[in-house]
């Protein structure tokens, strides 16, 4: 196996492996199609069971002339954190630090925001 | 001493037009040296041509460095100084006197070739040699005595052999077109263009007395491109038979040493290896340097990555096919702990590493993009994503939403602004059922970050 050899079945695997790749992922694709449907109604009864009693609750203080600490706390859903985040970011607010936590399908969201007072 | 090299690498353009392939090389300083020849000497007889051009290809590669110097050359000075050096070294030259006492003075400052680059440089001094050729009026020739030595002469005398027939691997043909050049009157100045036109074709040539400090330097030319090294190589394919063909008369077989055969199959291994390197290059999907070990390391990683993502794909694949049964394997704690690799690579690798254990998907792959670095690691159904930005930009957004869009739940987010960086580390997991797989979510948060950079940047924070 001199260097030639080498560099010429490294080239070979190489698109065989991505070609192979591209195959599975295809089928893969092509499977999930079809079995798309099903699953969309299984997922909500499964978080429906978690539920736990808890309130709603958000925390707003002020910790610094132009920063927030915000803490929410809500129900798990899908969906909630992307909304929350279009809201915050609406509001011109930066993200300092996050934390979200999930526990028993009720979620804990800090957010720790600055103020930019040139974006409202 | 007339050496073998000078490498000039700017040619003015041959005042006779079409030699400036050949003569592309560029020396600046020869030129002006070419020129003053040419227009010197008109009588000079093609021996003195040739050495003259010997003299200044050797100027060129010393003028290599001192272009100006060689410019301002008087050649008077270095007519008689390097015609002797020349007439030195070729035997033929003995018995020429130098008159041109401006080029050897010139000559003698640009001497002090280095022996390596004067092998690099042969092909200057073909060049040279060519466009000296060309010129016929040499402003040194009018002294000279024109009685060539009786091996230049005889050289001279070689069956000529036809441009066309020249092939590269046959130094001999090269030496009789250099030779025919030799021969060729002064005012046959076509046949002179014609040869260099035919130049790139021999390529193959030179190499056999450059050695191997002369492949190294033409290996950087040839870049791997055969066609390209011709064009460029014409010149110095004609400057090195030149240069042969009056080493050949005065230094005996040293450019024989090596088979002309030797060096164009061995050049032409070197560009397809060189040319199979690219090729490697191409197929890893973040080449970041390019040397050769960089490349390898690159598709070594690239490989065991694409045999992680066949496994994992064929795992997903049996698992739709076979129904919803989910495979309970031990458990693996997949590095939880990892710190983020929060490192400034605007260099993009890839590194994938998957432990198979029976049927339970585990996956770690990392991607990194300019700004972005993404780390997606999945054990069974849970995924835990790395995300690290370079610019400060809040994507916090893009990516739960891609996150939703890919099925994921967001079980623990946790994250921020470490100096430079925002970093987030995502748990999520997977909705049942769903085959999504490593590189796809890479791939995706990657783009969109990107993409979302490529929004926010003008109105960035």
């Amino acid at each position: 196996m001199n260097k030639a050899t080498i560099i010429d079945d490294a080239i070979t695997y190489i698109t065989g492996l991505q070609n192979h790749v591209k195959g599975l992922s295809e089928r893969l694709i092509e499977m999930e199609t079809v079995e798309g449907e099903k699953q969309g109604s299984e997922e909500d009864t499964t978080e429906e069971i978690e539920k736990f009693q808890i309130e709603d609750e958000v925390k707003v203080t002020c910790i610094d002339e132009h920063r927030l600490w915000l803490k929410v706390i809500c129900e798990s859903k899908r969906g909630r954190f992307t909304k929350l985040m279009e809201t915050i970011n609406g509001l011109g607010f930066g993200i300092t630090d996050t934390n979200v936590t999930t526990s028993k399908g009720v979620t804990l969201i800090m957010f720790c925001v600055e103020v930019r007072y040139g974006k409202l | 001493m007339y050496d073998e090299g000078c490498y000039y690498d700017t040619h003015d353009p041959n005042p006779f037009g079409e030699g400036g392939d050949v003569a592309g090389a560029n020396s600046s300083g020869l030129t002006p040296l070419m020129s003053a020849i040419s227009t010197g000497n008109s009588n000079n007889s093609l021996e003195e041509n040739l050495r003259l051009a010997s003299f200044s290809l050797e100027e060129l590669s010393n003028h290599h460095h001192n272009t100006e110097a060689a410019a301002g050359m008087n050649f008077e000075e270095m007519n008689t100084h390097l015609m002797q050096d020349v007439l030195h070294d070729p035997d033929h030259i003995s018995g020429m006197d130098m008159d041109q006492k401006g080029w050897s003075t010139g000559l003698h400052d640009m001497q002090g070739i280095n022996s390596q680059q004067a092998q690099q440089f042969h092909h200057l001094n073909h060049d040279a040699a060519g466009q000296q050729i060309e010129l016929q009026p040499n402003p040194f020739n009018a002294s000279y005595a024109p009685t060539p030595t009786p091996d230049l002469l005889n050289l001279l005398h070689l069956p000529r052999c036809s441009v066309a027939s020249m092939l590269p691997d046959s130094n001999i043909h090269l030496y009789d077109q250099s030779l025919h050049l030799n021969q060729l009157p002064p005012q046959q100045t076509p046949i002179f263009k014609e040869l260099f036109h035919s130049l790139p074709h021999n390529y193959g040539l030179p190499c056999s007395r450059g050695g191997p400090s002369f492949f190294g330097g033409m290996d950087e030319r040839e870049a791997g491109n055969g066609s390209v090294y011709q064009d460029g190589e014409g010149r110095q394919l004609f400057d090195n038979s030149v240069l042969d063909f009056s080493n050949m008369s005065g230094l005996g077989k040293r450019s024989e040493g090596k088979g002309t055969n030797h060096f164009a199959t061995e050049r032409q291994r070197r560009e397809q290896l060189n040319d199979k390197y690219k090729s490697l290059r191409l197929l890893v999907p973040h080449p970041s340097k390019s040397d050769r070990a960089s490349v390898v390391g690159d598709a070594i990683e690239y490989i065991k990555e694409l045999l992680r993502t066949v496994e994992e794909l064929k795992m997903l694949v049996d698992k739709k096919r076979y129904g919803r049964e989910r495979k309970k394997l031990k458990t693996e704690d997949d590095a939880a702990g990892d710190m983020e690799s929060s490192s400034i690579k605007p260099i993009s690798t890839l590194a994938d590493r998957e432990q198979s254990n029976g049927a339970k998907r585990t996956t770690w792959l990392q991607r990194k993009s300019k700004d972005t670095e993404v780390d997606v690691r999945i054990i069974d159904d849970e995924v835990t994503i790395k995300l690290i930005q370079r610019k400060k930009i809040n994507c916090l957004l893009s990516v739960s939403k891609i996150l939703d869009e890919l099925q994921l739940d967001l079980l623990h987010v946790s994250g921020g602004i470490i100096g430079d960086f925002y970093s987030f580390l995502f748990n999520s997991k997977i909705y049942e059922n769903s085959s999504i797989y490593a590189s796809a979510i890479a791939e995706k948060l990657i783009e969109s970050v990107d993409k979302s950079y490529a929004a926010f940047h003008p109105g960035n924070f």
